[in-house]
């Protein structure tokens, strides 16, 4: 109680009837957010550090029933999946997901906001609200269509295609075209956002900038490279960081458009962690997987901040 | 002092109510097979749909009248993970059907009871009991089983000059491609990554999966059965991929996939699609090297050691196993009885396309009931895949199989 006391020091000036105001308050406080944090612990605190424990672990199918048989094995986890073909393969699909993903998320996006600030002027918020319902729309419907769309036998896509003569390719049975639509998709249902944050960064610009450009004499390419992209620069920044920590752990996508086939090239890391962990559950190995992808989250989020602190 | 403020009620309010919430409580559900009963029963796929409402569920609590059965319907994509993680949530339901390659998983959860030494394992195929075993113990029973045989047309195959089944392997691909040439879109229909219709190949050919706890797939038998079937797909005799949702019977009664090895359920679906009896038939597996076996599958009735009423969960699967419900069951829902006793029932007997299946069943084999099925699976699909789509020669495939599979088990 004293202890206490002397840790949070009441005002010089306080008198007892505040102190005791002040420990309801606080008592108060604690239960409006006792809801948050039982939830926070239970299931996100406590889960987060029994999965640390766990990658350092063999557990797996037979341990389920009786945990605490499970042995510890040091890092042995973290060492077999640097030789696992299966995990290397997805830690690549992983970064073409994300690269690809991300630069073209952030070029439609950016396109689109640039698009809805100055060019299209009827219909704007027609445009504004068809560009952000992918991000709002479920995937699993989503899915259905594309499949549909990308059907090699009666496919829209495929159906085009032949009114030109061109035989549509086998889409989604084909690895590199499955890896390509997967990037597709990912980017289509998430630059609504990205449109969204460039939209607000494009009206944070101020106009004198662009007034001062056009007596200048630069035409809108200049205005567009010399004043919006410098501009945007923190906005882009911002974007990175979270557009790439999404990516890393793309899951939905690739699980209900392809299951991660053909030949598991569009089976991230994400996948094949719930593959190992909750169909083979080998759930040592897969907390070791998922602390991998933690700390390459980390360590990525960690340089693009760096990034965004010096430029701004 | 003044009582507790308005917010601080509030906030106390919220708090129990969370508490509460999260702690629940249990429904008493012990009492004697005598008493009232209620089982929990676990069922998945088409017949977890119909169980429910079925006349062979009727008819045993209307003989039974104390028990209350509770269905819950699972599809099978979903049932076998979730029934795992009941396991491990001891929230296992009282009675469960199961994959006929989830026993070796079960009993090493040590989920399940053994089987009462009053039922007589006899009464039941040999294929299908062995599906509900693990080490030699019987843990439950067969429900129904099922079969792989091929489906051909009949109609294309005697337009393409072909009088009559495929004996061999090599008359099943120069049927398939006299199909092709004579017009149809493909010659077979197969999967890139099924081990349900490539490992019955490897059992024809002589070889098996494992022997005595270690894998043996880079024996000459699995590359010739990888070699085999891989060349359907080099020759383009089948579709390289099939997307999700793709409709076989479809392509079946239009003639583009004019073959395919599927069991029995597919008999009903083909007669629903339109397409006359005369047109199409069903054959025995083709004979490899050795023999001409196929898979068995089919479901079993499993009771949870932490059920409370395991008397009444045995009394409810002996039941569903016996004489006349599999009859009545056959019925409902075309699932072939897994007691030969039923099949000599005029329903059963009567049908000539049964008589391929009742044949097929004696040569059918299922894959060992090692605990890391599922995985081990994986890795027969995973290394199939790259043969039939030629990134990998059988012989690496074979090796690749071997090397990872015998990683997963050990030794």
């Amino acid at each position: 109680m004293s202890a206490q006391q002397t840790l949070v020091a009441p005002a010089p000036r306080a008198r007892p009837a505040a102190r005791r105001g002040w420990l309801r308050e606080a008592l108060t406080g604690w239960l409006f957010s006792a809801p948050f944090l039982l939830i926070f612990i239970v299931f996100l605190a406590l889960p987060i550090l029994a999965s640390a424990i766990l990658s350092f672990t063999d557990f797996s199918l037979g341990n389920l029933v009786d945990p605490f048989s499970a042995r510890f094995i040091g890092l042995s986890n973290y060492a077999k999946l640097l030789h696992d073909p299966n995990f290397l393969q997805a830690a690549l699909t992983t970064t073409i997901f994300v690269v690809f993903g991300t630069v073209l998320n952030l070029a439609v996006g950016l396109a689109a906001a640039v698009a809805l600030n100055r060019g299209i002027s009827r219909f704007r918020a027609v445009f504004r609200v068809g560009y952000y319902l992918p991000v709002v729309s479920s995937i699993v419907a989503v899915a259905v269509i594309w499949r549909f769309l990308f059907n090699a036998d009666f496919g829209v896509v495929n159906g085009v295609l032949q009114i030109f003569g061109i035989k549509g390719p086998d889409w989604l049975g084909n690895p590199t075209l499955a890896v390509a639509i997967i990037v597709a998709l990912m980017v289509w249902r998430n630059f609504g956002n990205a449109m969204i944050i460039f939209l607000a960064g494009l009206q944070g610009i101020p106009n004198d900038l662009y007034e001062a450009a056009r007596i200048d004499g630069a035409n809108r390419w200049q205005e567009f490279r010399s004043i919006t992209l410098p501009m945007l620069k923190p906005t882009t920044l911002l974007l990175t960081v979270v557009t790439t920590i999404g990516f890393l752990q793309v899951f939905e996508e690739p699980f209900v458009m392809t299951q991660g086939g053909p030949l598991n090239k569009t089976r991230p890391i994400s996948m094949y962690v719930y593959q190992q962990g909750f169909n083979f559950f080998h759930q040592g190995y897969a907390s070791a997987m998922a602390y991998t992808l933690f700390v390459v989250i980390a360590a990525v989020t960690l340089i693009q901040f760096r990034l965004l602190r010096s430029e701004t | 002092m003044k009582p507790f403020g308005h917010a601080f009620r509030v906030a106390a309010f919220l708090a129990l109510a969370m508490v509460s919430a999260a702690c629940g409580n249990n429904p008493n559900t012990g009492a004697s097979v005598n008493g009232p009963v209620t089982l929990q029963v676990w069922a998945n796929g088409d017949e977890g749909d119909k169980l429910a409402a079925s006349q062979t569920l009727a008819s045993f609590t209307k003989a039974n009248p104390n028990f209350t059965i509770k269905v819950t319907p699972w599809p099978w994509s979903t049932a076998h993970d979730k029934l795992i993680t009941s396991i491990a949530g001891r929230a296992t339901p009282d009675v469960a059907m199961i994959g006929t390659t989830w026993m070796g998983e079960l009993t090493k959860l040590n989920a399940v009871t053994t089987l009462p030494s009053s039922v007589n394992k006899n009464d039941f195929f040999a294929g299908g009991m062995d599906t509900a075993s693990a080490n030699g113990t019987a843990y439950g029973l067969p429900w129904y089983v099922e079969t792989r045989v091929l489906y051909y047309r009949k109609d294309l195959a005697d337009k393409a000059g072909v009088t009559s089944a495929p004996a061999t392997w090599d008359d099943l691909t120069s049927m398939a491609q006299k199909l092709k040439s004579g017009g149809s879109k493909y010659g077979i229909n197969l999967q890139t990554n099924d081990w349900q219709e490539f490992v019955p190949l490897i059992w024809s050919a002589g070889g098996d999966l494992m022997k005595n706890g270690k894998a043996t797939l880079d024996s000459p038998e699995v590359v010739k059965a990888l070699t085999f079937y891989s060349d359907f797909f080099k020759k383009g005799l089948t579709r390289s991929s099939q997307p999700q949702g793709f409709d076989l019977i479809q392509a079946f009664v239009t003639g583009d996939d004019p073959m395919f090895i599927s069991g029995p359920w597919m008999a009903g679906l083909i007669s629903k699609a339109g397409l006359d009896q005369s047109k199409w038939a069903v054959a025995h597996m083709p004979k490899g090297d050795k023999s001409a076996t196929s898979f068995v599958g089919g479901s079993d009735w499993v009771v949870f050691k932490n059920g409370k009423n395991q008397d009444a969960s045995w009394k409810f699967v002996q039941f569903m196993t016996s004489k006349d419900a599999q009859i009545s069951w056959y019925k409902e829902l075309k699932d072939l009885p897994s007691r030969a006793d039923a099949w000599s029932d005029s329903s059963l007997s009567g049908d000539p396309n049964l008589k391929v299946f009742g044949d097929q069943l004696k040569d059918a084999h299922s894959p060992p009931n090692i605990p890391q099925w599922e995985e081990v699976a994986k890795a027969i699909d995973d290394w199939q895949e790259k043969a039939c789509l030629n990134k990998a020669t059988p012989q690496d495939a074979a090796k690749g199989m071997q090397q990872q599979v015998t990683q997963i088990i050990g030794g």
